[in-house]
C-alpha cells in the first residue's frame, strides 16, 4: 500500500458541475479547485518559486453555462490522506453545492497528463428555441449518412470550413435530446454547438438560433487498442 | 438546489454571472421564517470590488452570529445587468436567499466614497424601494448606511433613514433589539426612528433642517423633533482583540480585485497629516494583540484556502508588534505555500529584510508617499518625511537589489507654489542620483526606474485642511503639466515616469465630499438622467453633473474653491468624532505657519480622542 508514503503521486479526481456552478468559467473553477485543496488539507505538490503554484491539470475546459457530469482534474501530491472514499470524502467536504466529487484515482507514474490524453467527449443536448423547429431524427440520420459535413469554424484570424463528420463518432436523438460523443482532442475538437449547427444546416440550410442546455457526460482517452476509455478509469484503486 | 433569481437566459447573455449567483463557500444560509430580522447589506458598486470590503465581512460574520438575524448580500448590477432588470421588472435580489430586497427589514449601504452616490439610488430604485426617505411607508425596509462617507452624510441625508456613524461592532444589537420591539409593538416607522435617534452613534437626518444665510453658508441647524441629539457622536470599538472578526471570511467563485486574507492589524493612525480623514476620523489608534492576529491569521487560511494574506491598517510600520507578527507570518505562511502581500512599510532595514523574504526583489517596488515635493509643503500638511529618509532609504534598498522606486505625491495642496511642483522632479531626480552615486557602473545593468503618480488634493470634512480652498480643474491640470517639465527639465528624467489622476473626477469628489443637504436634488436628478457607475471612468460623465448643478442654481465653486472662515458653521458639524474642531483649527492655522505637530506616540497634542478612554491616549509614552 501507498497509503503514508512520502513520494510524489499522481491522483485523478472526477467530479460533476450542476446548477449555478455552470456560470463559473474555466479559470475560475481552477482557482476554486486550488482553494479547496489547500482547505482539505490534501498533500499537494507545488512548484518552487516565490509564487509556488500547485502542480494540478484540468483535462478539458468547460464553456460557461455547460454543466457536467464528469470533469477531470489530476494532481500531484507527497502523501495520501486515506483511500480512495476516504479522500473522496474529504474534498467533497469542501465543495459548495453544484459540484461533487464523484471518484479519485491513483495514477501509473508514467500517466500522460490529463489535457493530452484526451481524445473525445460525449454529450447530451437539449435545445431552446423559440424559432424554426426541426425533425431531428431526420437531421440526425442525414448527418450519419454523409461523407462530410462541412462547418464554418471561427477563430481569432479566420474562418475556415472544416469537415467534423469523421470527428463524430456516435450521434442519436432520444428523451429530446441529441446525444453524441465527438472528438474532444486538442488537435480536433468538436464542440456540440457545431454539431447541432450542423443539424440545422442538414435540414434548413440556416444557422441555429437559440438556446441549448448542454451536459458533458463524460471525457475519454484512448487504449491502444483505440477504444475509448472514460479517463477516470485509466486511474486505479487505493 | 437554490433556485436563482436571474434566468439562465439572462446569465448567460451577461458578462461575468458568478457575481450574481451567491453560493460562495463561508456564505450563510438561514431559514427566512426562523429569523426576525433580515438584512441586506450592500455595497453600491460591482461585486469584484464590493466583495475585497473587509468591513461588510466584519459586519456580515457578527449579524450571521446572532440567531435571530440573517444578512445577506447585494451589489451594484454592472450597467448591462442593470438594462436587462429595468426592461423586464426584475426586482434587486440579495445573493444568498436570491430574494427581493424590498422584503428585508432593513437595507444597510455602505458608504466607502463619494463617486457611488448615484449607485445608491441604483440599488434603491432596482429593489423598489422609494429614493427619498420621506416618501417611504411601514411596508418599506429601514435604509441605514454607514462608512466614511457617513461622516458628511448630509448630500445624501434625503436618501437615508438612518446613519450609523462609527465602528458596526457596537450598537447594532441595541438597535435591532429597538427594531425587534417596535416590530412586535405594531409601532410605525416613524415610532422607530424616534426610538433609534436615542441610541447612541444613530443619526436619522429627517429629524434635522439646516437654515442659510444670504451667503449660502449655514445660519443654524434646528430639530424637528426636540427629542433628538444635538450632536451624535461615532462609535468606537475600544477592544479589537476581543471582538468580532470574520475567521471563515467568504471566497468568491470569481477573481475579484483582492483575492486574499485580510489581516486588520489596528485602527487609527498616530501620523496626523493633515490632508487624510482617515488619520482624524478613526482616532484613537488601538492595536490589536499579537496573540490575537496570530491565532485568526491561521483559522482565515484554513477556512478559506486564499492564496495571499495581507495586513490592513493605516500604517503599518507603526504597529508595535510587527516584527514579531511577520516573523510568525513568514513562517507560516511558507509552509503553507501561501504569499505575503505587504502593505506599504517604511523603508529600513527591517522593512528591506522582510520584502526580501517574501517577494523577488527584482521584480518589486519600494514605494514613498512623500505627498509633497518641498520640505515647506510638507511641514504645511504635516507629513512628517523628509528627503533625507527617503534618499537614505532609497540608497539601502539599491545596495539590496531594488531597481524600482513609486513616489506618491498630492497636488494643489493650499499655499502650494510652482516651485513646490517642481520639487517634485528634483526629488525624483535625487532618488535617481543617489542610485548612480551609490550602485558601481558594473552593477548596474539593471536601470534605475522611478515612477511619480500625482493625485489631486481634495480637502475631506474633519481634517485640519477643511478650511482649505480646493483647486479648480483648470489649475489642476496647469500644474500637472508644471509638474511634468519639472521632471523633464532633470538630468535623470529618461528614468522618471509620471502619471496624474484624472481632473474631473477629482472635482466632483470635492464638490460631494464638503457638500450639504442642497446637494441631495442634484445626485437625484442626475440619476434621473441616467447615470451610474460615476467611480468607472468609462461611465462617469461630469457633462450631466455640471448641467444639473446649473439647472438648479447650484454654484460648484461653493463648495470647492472657496475658502472657509474659521467660524464657519460646516454641514458635518454635529457629528462628533472625539477630535475637537478647535484643535482641527489650531492644526489648520498650523498648517499656515508651517509648524509641525508631534505624532500621538512622541507626544499627546490634545485632539480631543482621549474621551474614548482608551488606546494610544491611555498608554505610558516611554513605554512605546
Amino acid at each position: 500500500m501507498l497509503y503514508g508514503q512520502n513520494t510524489d503521486m499522481k491522483l485523478r479526481i472526477q467530479f460533476t458541475k450542476h446548477g449555478a456552478m455552470k456560470f463559473i468559467g474555466h479559470l475560475d473553477t481552477m482557482r476554486y479547485f486550488q482553494k479547496a485543496i489547500r482547505r482539505s488539507g490534501i498533500d499537494i505538490s507545488y512548484t518552487g518559486g516565490f509564487s509556488p503554484h500547485q502542480i494540478m491539470a484540468f483535462a478539458h475546459p468547460l464553456g460557461v453555462g455547460t454543466e457536467s457530469e464528469s470533469e477531470i482534474v489530476d494532481i500531484e501530491v507527497n502523501s495520501l490522506n486515506g483511500n480512495r472514499a476516504e479522500m473522496t470524502d474529504i474534498l467533497n467536504a469542501q465543495m459548495s453545492e453544484g459540484f461533487t466529487i464523484r471518484d479519485i484515482r491513483l495514477l501509473p507514474d508514467n500517466a500522460a497528463n490529463a489535457m493530452a490524453s484526451v481524445a473525445a467527449a460525449s454529450y447530451s443536448v437539449r435545445i431552446i428555441s423559440s424559432g424554426p423547429q426541426i425533425d431531428y431524427e431526420r437531421a440526425v440520420k442525414a448527418i450519419l449518412d454523409k461523407e462530410e459535413v462541412l462547418i464554418l469554424k471561427k477563430t481569432k484570424k479566420s474562418e475556415t470550413m472544416t469537415d467534423i463528420r469523421p470527428r463524430i463518432y456516435k450521434l442519436s436523438y432520444r428523451d429530446e435530446c441529441i446525444h453524441m460523443c465527438v472528438d474532444a482532442s486538442s488537435a480536433g475538437n468538436v464542440k456540440p454547438e457545431h454539431v447541432i449547427n450542423a443539424l440545422y444546416q442538414a435540414e434548413e440550410n440556416a444557422l441555429f438560433d437559440g438556446r441549448l442546455k448542454i451536459v458533458r457526460n463524460e471525457i475519454y482517452g484512448r487504449l491502444d487498442s483505440g477504444e475509448l476509455i472514460p479517463l477516470i478509469d485509466l486511474g486505479t484503486d487505493f | 438546489m437554490r433556485k436563482l433569481a436571474l434566468s439562465d437566459e439572462i446569465l448567460l447573455s451577461i458578462d461575468k454571472p458568478a457575481r450574481y449567483i451567491g453560493g460562495e463557500i463561508n456564505s450563510c444560509i438561514k431559514d427566512k421564517d426562523n429569523v426576525d430580522v433580515r438584512f441586506a447589506m450592500c455595497f453600491p458598486d460591482v461585486y469584484d470590488i464590493g466583495m475585497c470590503h473587509l468591513g461588510i465581512q466584519i459586519l456580515y460574520d457578527m449579524f450571521n452570529s446572532w440567531d435571530d438575524v440573517w444578512c445577506e448580500r447585494v451589489y451594484s448590477p454592472w450597467p448591462d445587468l442593470d438594462k436587462v432588470m429595468r426592461r423586464e421588472h426584475i426586482p434587486l435580489f440579495a445573493l444568498e436567499s436570491q430574494d427581493n430586497i424590498s422584503d428585508f427589514d432593513f437595507v444597510g449601504i455602505t458608504l466607502q466614497y463619494e463617486m457611488c452616490y448615484t449607485n445608491i439610488l441604483q440599488l434603491l430604485d432596482l429593489g423598489g424601494i422609494p429614493l427619498l426617505a420621506s416618501e417611504r411607508g411601514d411596508k418599506d425596509p429601514i435604509v441605514i448606511g454607514g462608512g466614511p462617507c457617513s461622516y458628511n452624510p448630509e448630500p445624501i441625508a434625503d436618501f437615508f433613514d438612518i446613519f450609523y456613524i462609527g465602528e458596526g461592532e457596537t450598537r447594532y444589537r441595541e438597535l435591532l433589539d429597538t427594531y425587534k420591539a417596535c416590530k412586535a409593538a405594531g409601532a410605525s416607522r416613524m415610532d422607530f426612528l424616534k426610538k433609534a435617534c436615542r441610541i447612541p452613534g444613530m443619526y436619522v437626518p429627517c429629524f434635522y433642517e439646516e437654515k442659510y444665510k444670504d451667503d449660502g453658508t449655514i445660519l443654524e441647524r434646528t430639530k424637528k423633533y426636540p427629542e433628538a441629539p444635538d450632536t451624535i457622536r461615532k462609535e468606537v470599538e475600544m477592544n479589537l482583540s476581543d471582538t468580532y472578526y470574520p475567521t471563515k471570511p467568504l471566497v468568491p467563485f470569481m477573481q475579484t480585485a483582492q483575492d486574499r486574507v485580510t489581516l486588520e492589524i489596528q485602527r487609527g493612525c498616530i501620523r496626523g497629516c493633515r490632508f487624510c480623514q482617515a488619520g482624524q476620523l478613526y482616532r484613537p489608534v488601538r492595536e490589536r494583540s499579537v496573540e490575537y492576529l496570530k491565532s485568526i491569521a491561521l483559522e482565515m487560511l484554513d477556512s478559506t484556502g486564499l492564496e495571499e494574506l495581507t495586513l490592513s491598517s493605516l500604517s503599518s510600520s507603526d504597529y508595535s508588534g510587527l516584527e514579531e507578527l511577520l516573523d510568525f507570518l513568514i513562517d507560516e505562511c511558507n509552509k503553507r505555500h501561501v504569499n505575503i502581500s505587504l502593505p506599504s512599510l517604511r523603508i529600513d532595514a527591517f522593512s528591506l529584510d522582510v520584502m526580501s523574504k517574501v517577494q523577488d526583489v527584482r521584480k518589486s517596488s519600494l514605494t514613498f508617499a512623500p505627498e509633497a515635493g518641498t520640505q515647506r509643503m510638507r511641514d504645511i500638511i504635516n507629513k512628517g518625511l523628509t528627503e533625507e529618509v527617503i534618499l537614505h532609504g532609497a540608497a539601502q534598498a539599491f545596495h539590496g537589489g531594488w531597481r524600482r522606486v513609486k513616489l506618491y505625491f498630492m497636488l494643489g495642496l493650499p499655499f502650494e507654489t510652482d516651485e513646490d511642483i517642481e520639487g517634485i522632479g528634483e526629488l525624483c531626480n535625487n532618488v535617481a542620483m543617489t542610485f548612480f552615486d551609490e550602485i558601481p557602473k558594473e552593477e548596474r545593468r539593471e536601470p534605475v526606474q522611478i515612477v511619480a503618480s500625482t493625485s489631486f488634493f481634495i480637502p475631506k470634512p474633519f481634517t485640519p485642511l477643511q478650511w482649505a480652498p480646493m483647486g479648480t480643474e483648470e489649475e489642476f491640470v496647469r500644474k500637472a503639466h508644471v509638474c511634468l517639465s519639472g521632471i523633464h527639465s532633470q538630468l535623470n528624467q529618461k528614468r522618471i515616469k509620471y502619471n496624474w489622476h484624472d481632473t474631473k473626477t477629482s472635482e466632483l469628489e470635492g464638490i460631494l465630499a464638503r457638500g450639504d443637504r442642497r446637494l441631495s436634488p442634484v445626485i437625484l436628478e442626475v440619476y434621473k438622467r441616467g447615470q451610474i457607475f460615476d467611480a468607472w471612468t468609462e461611465y462617469f460623465n461630469y457633462e450631466t453633473w455640471l448641467e444639473v448643478m446649473e439647472q438648479m442654481g447650484i454654484d460648484k465653486d461653493f463648495y470647492t474653491v472657496r475658502e472657509r472662515s474659521d467660524d464657519e458653521i460646516f454641514p458635518w458639524d454635529f457629528l462628533d468624532i472625539g477630535v475637537t474642531k478647535r484643535f482641527l483649527l489650531n492644526e489648520w492655522h498650523n498648517a499656515q505657519k508651517g509648524i509641525v505637530t508631534p505624532n500621538c506616540r512622541e507626544k499627546c497634542s490634545g485632539c480631543g480622542a482621549a474621551v474614548f478612554g482608551g488606546g494610544i491616549c491611555f498608554m505610558d509614552r516611554t513605554q512605546i
